[in-house]
This record gives structure tokens, C-alpha cells and sequence, in this order.
């Protein structure tokens, strides 16, 4: 199922996140056009939103780029981080060159998602659920064991490692999901509306550590939300997707100073208003900016 | 303790009261000994019997519990094997259901031909009826994975086999301690069918032949008594397959954690 030459590709570049690139992506399910043109790119070590209707092909597009699904045409193509390679050994630099994967069925283990439903094995503990994804890779115990503490112990959930999924918080659950997907220190993290059934205060809470933890694993990071102040607040470009079949329209730059109070500068305020009025646009009107 | 002695004291009344109304009755109305023996009257016959009846005891357990322990692995082997082929599956499971309508008496003649009378008859024929429903709720389980974590697992790359061991099967143990309970029961229902038909006298004649035994020879005492203990066998049966169903499940499943 896996393309060994991609995986070693992928795999040679041990720090750093992978820059992506979706080329003219449309996408159709069943007969129908979900997505009708999509453009999308991120840098490595970016962090990308896309936000957009429901139904208007978000989820499709993270599930695309992940590799879970094929486009039914255009190119999703992926750069191991350039700048990095500098202070790899040689061998290592030789491979940091642009590595392009057909989408269908590879999965490279540099790339994790996390869901809103946060997908946690009811019948495991905390720790057996976030070493689960190295479990599966075939990591001997005690090691994949290690993986997970000090991914509990980094995001002040070792208190929790007994625990039983059922005995937590919607908002723990979620944290534990995310200490999961990052467990496998990945090169791309897919995020697919993970704080969509929290509660404000949590939310915002999450958010940010959310943000402290792309900043410390240099992980690249793609957010899909319905939520304008997330997204403006957490990414550096943020991606509108409108209509039936969806489409992109071209990136917004987030140039906003992250502080504890940027949520309430004028400038933070001005950027959601841009990305509202994307948002809001009328169906001709989305035609014309998209193309 | 609380907690047990609220759920066990008041079956274990009602259960007292029932008996002693029984007694007053019988010593009211008088009935035939051969119609009604009172209770005490059934407790000093199996009494008397007491070892005749601890050995047909012994041997109906033995057989009910090993035709469950059969019912159980093949059942759940089988569910294992359809769930992973849909070919299988709609080949197959219509074929299994069907085979539980064949009435389990009309049967019991041929599991003597084929395995003679004695233990093997009685095992196979206890297993006959408690395998389909260890098979029918397996399947029901190992289909109703979560999809999301069905998704995690194609995610990380997992085998079929990885799939199915760590994923299908722990999901569907709810379902699975459903379909043992069910069995538990039946398996006993299906020894002393069995027995009926393939039993033996003598030393070691299982309650079944007590049963039967006893009716020619209107000991009515008797047949109370073989018939409370093998409902005692059932029960005893279905309490260690409940226990060990609450052990694997207590700490994770709403069935045990909302209590």
C-alpha cells in the first residue's frame, strides 16, 4: 500500500514540517462535485486555516491532502523543509529535495490528524490510547511507552495517564487526542475542527495550547474550523471556502502580533472582518475572486 | 457490599415468600404426593438421593458447561471470519440462522447416531443451541465499529488482523458478553434435551435421566429436585459469564458505568 521511495523521502528529513501544495484540486464523491477548484498552499512549519460553510468542502479537502481520499483531478504535491537540511548530515540533504506522492492510499506516518470527535479507544487508558499510533507502527513497548509519557508530561496530563477516556472532560478528551496525533512527532498536522464541540472558555484555552505546540514541534499545521476568530487567531494564512461545489479563494495573511491580547486588537477585529466578507460573499461574486 | 445486598435481597425474598406460600398451600389443600410434594418434602427426597443427584449435577454441568465452552469459540471464531467478507457474510449467515430454526428435539436423534449415546451427544447438543446466538451477536459487534475509529486505524496503517484484534474485537465485547449470556442458559437447556434422548442409567446418569427416571417411577419429588438443580446449573453458569462480562467491561462501557 505505501510507496517505500516516498516514505524514505519523507522520512529523511527527522525535524521541521512538510510545505503543501494543492494544485488545482477538484474532487468529486458519489457523482457529485464536492470541491470545484481548489488552490492552497503552506509553507513548511506553516499554519494554515480553512474556513467555510458547512458542507462546502473543508473536511474533503483535509482528507485529500492527507491522502485518505484521491482527487478526482489536479496535484497535491508536498517539499521536505529546505532551509533545515543545512544541519542534517549529508546523506540526509541529498533526499531534502521536493517529494511528490500520489495521494491515493499512501499514508506517510508524517502526517497525523485529529478530529472533533477526538476518536479516543473507549477501553484503553490515556497512555495506551496516545501510544496507540506508534503501536501500530510496530514501536517496541517500553519505548512507545516513554513516546507517550513525555507527551503526557509536556502537556501537563501525566496526572491522567490511568485514566479511562469515559472519566474525562470533552476538553480533556480533545487534549489527549492531540497529545495522540502529535505522539508520532509528525511533519503535517491535519486538524479537522478539533475544538468544534467544546465549550468557549476550553476552546480558547485549547487554542492556545494548541498554538504553543506547533511553535515547539516546528510541525506544520492545517486547521480546518467554522470559526473566523480561531482562525484568525491561531494561523498565519487563513483560506476561505465557499459554494456548492466549493471553491478556494485566495489566502488571507494574518500578520497579526499573537500576544495574550491580540483577540481584541483593532487590527485582530479588522482581519475577521476580511474574512467575513469573504465569507459572505454571493455565489457570482465568488467566481470572480476565485479565479 | 451495600450495593450487592440491594440488588440480591429482594429476588432472594421474593424467591422465600413463593416457597412458603407453596408449603402452606400443600399442607392446606392436601394435594397427591405424585401431583404436588411440598417443598421440604422435595428437600428430604434430595436429600436421601443427595449423591445420585450430586453426580447427575456433576454430569449435566460438565457437559452444558463444555458444550458452552465449544458454542463459545466456534461462535465467535465463525462471526470473526464472516465479518471480514461480505461474500462470506451473505453466503453464510442466512444459512446459520436458518439452521437455529431446526428444532433442537427433531436433531437430538441424529446427535445419537452420530456420536452414540453419552457425554458427546449431550456436549454437541448443547452446543448446537447456544452457538448461534454467540455468532449472531459477535457479527452484530465486530459490524458496528465505530467508523471514525475505523478510519484512525486505515490512518495508521493498520493490518486486518491488527484491525480485528484491537479494534473490532475489543468494541464488540458488549455485544459479544450479550450473545455468552444467552448461550449460558441454552447450553444447559440443550444438555438436558440431549439427555433425554442419549442419556444412560446408572451411576453417573446425568439429571436429565433423573428426570425421566423418576417420572416412570412417580417420584415427583425427584423430578423437582433434578429440575431445581438444573436450573441451578443455568444460573450458576450465567452468574460466572455475567461476572467475567462485568470484569471485562466495568471500566470502560456505560452498561457498568452508570451505576
Amino acid at each position: 500500500m505505501r510507496n517505500a521511495s516516498h516514505e524514505a523521502k519523507l522520512g529523511a528529513t527527522a525535524q521541521g514540517g512538510l510545505g503543501v501544495h494543492v494544485r488545482g484540486v477538484r474532487h468529486n464523491f458519489n457523482g457529485v462535485n464536492v470541491i470545484g477548484h481548489a488552490d492552497v498552499q503552506v509553507k513548511s512549519g506553516g499554519f494554515l486555516a480553512i474556513v467555510g460553510d458547512s458542507g462546502g468542502g473543508k473536511t474533503t479537502l483535509l482528507r485529500l491532502i492527507g491522502g485518505l481520499i484521491a482527487p478526482s483531478s489536479g496535484e497535491i504535491i508536498f517539499t521536505a523543509p529546505s532551509q533545515r537540511a543545512a544541519n542534517e548530515s549529508a546523506s540526509e540533504r541529498m533526499h531534502a529535495t521536493t517529494a511528490q506522492r500520489p495521494a491515493v492510499g499512501t499514508r506517510a506516518s508524517d502526517i497525523s490528524f485529529c478530529f472533533q470527535e477526538g476518536r479516543l479507544l473507549p477501553w484503553r487508558n490515556v497512555l495506551e490510547n496516545v501510544a496507540l499510533p506508534l503501536e501500530l507502527r510496530g514501536t517496541p513497548a517500553q519505548e512507545r511507552r516513554d513516546a507517550a509519557r513525555d507527551m503526557l508530561a509536556k502537556m501537563q496530563l501525566s496526572d491522567s495517564e490511568n485514566k479511562m477516556p469515559a472519566q474525562l472532560s470533552g476538553g480533556m478528551r480533545m487534549r489527549v487526542a492531540m497529545a495522540r496525533a502529535l505522539v508520532t512527532r509528525p511533519k503535517l498536522l491535519l486538524l479537522d475542527e478539533p475544538f468544534g464541540a467544546l465549550d468557549e472558555v476550553t476552546r480558547l484555552a485549547l487554542d492556545e495550547e494548541l498554538r504553543q505546540l506547533w511553535l515547539d514541534t516546528a510541525t506544520t499545521a492545517i486547521l480546518v474550523t467554522h470559526s473566523i476568530q480561531e482562525a484568525v487567531s491561531l494561523a498565519q494564512e487563513v483560506v476561505v471556502m465557499r459554494g456548492k461545489p466549493g471553491r478556494t479563494l485566495p489566502a488571507i495573511v494574518i500578520d497579526v502580533p499573537k500576544d495574550a491580547a491580540h483577540r481584541t486588537s483593532m487590527q485582530f477585529v479588522a482581519l475577521c472582518e476580511r474574512v467575513y466578507q469573504q465569507m459572505t460573499l454571493q455565489t457570482h461574486e465568488v467566481a470572480g475572486v476565485a479565479r | 457490599m451495600k450495593n450487592i445486598l440491594r440488588v440480591a435481597l429482594p429476588p432472594i425474598f421474593t424467591a422465600m415468600a413463593l416457597l412458603v406460600a407453596w408449603e402452606i398451600a400443600v399442607v392446606v389443600f392436601k394435594p397427591a404426593a405424585y401431583l404436588l410434594p411440598s417443598p421440604l418434602a422435595i428437600l428430604r427426597a434430595a436429600n436421601i438421593d443427595s449423591r445420585q443427584l450430586l453426580n447427575a449435577t456433576l454430569s449435566t454441568a460438565i457437559s452444558a458447561g463444555l458444550g458452552f465452552v465449544i458454542a463459545a469459540v466456534v461462535g465467535m471464531v465463525c462471526a470473526s471470519v464472516l465479518s471480514q467478507s461480505q461474500f462470506l457474510q451473505r453466503g453464510l449467515y442466512p444459512l446459520a440462522s436458518l439452521f437455529q430454526m431446526v428444532p433442537l428435539v427433531a436433531i437430538a436423534p441424529l446427535l445419537v447416531i452420530w456420536f452414540g449415546y453419552g457425554l458427546s451427544a449431550t456436549v454437541a447438543s448443547a452446543a448446537i443451541v447456544a452457538v448461534f446466538p454467540v455468532l449472531a451477536n459477535t457479527l452484530d459487534g465486530l459490524r458496528s465499529t465505530d467508523p471514525g475509529l475505523r478510519e484512525l486505524f486505515r490512518i495508521y496503517n493498520a493490518n486486518r488482523f491488527t484491525r480485528w484484534w484491537k479494534l473490532e474485537l475489543p468494541s464488540a465485547t458488549p455485544n459479544i458478553v450479550t450473545g455468552l449470556r444467552i448461550a449460558a442458559g441454552l447450553a444447559v437447556i440443550g444438555t438436558v434435551v440431549g439427555e433425554f434422548v442419549s442419556g444412560y442409567a446408572g451411576e453417573n446418569a446425568p439429571l436429565g435421566m433423573v428426570v425421566l427416571a423418576s417420572m416412570r417411577s412417580a417420584r415427583t419429588d425427584l423430578v423437582f429436585a433434578a429440575v431445581a438443580l438444573s436450573a441451578a446449573v443455568g444460573f450458576i453458569l450465567f452468574g460466572a459469564v455475567s461476572f467475567l462480562g462485568w470484569l471485562s467491561l466495568r471500566k470502560w462501557h456505560a452498561s457498568t458505568l452508570s451505576r
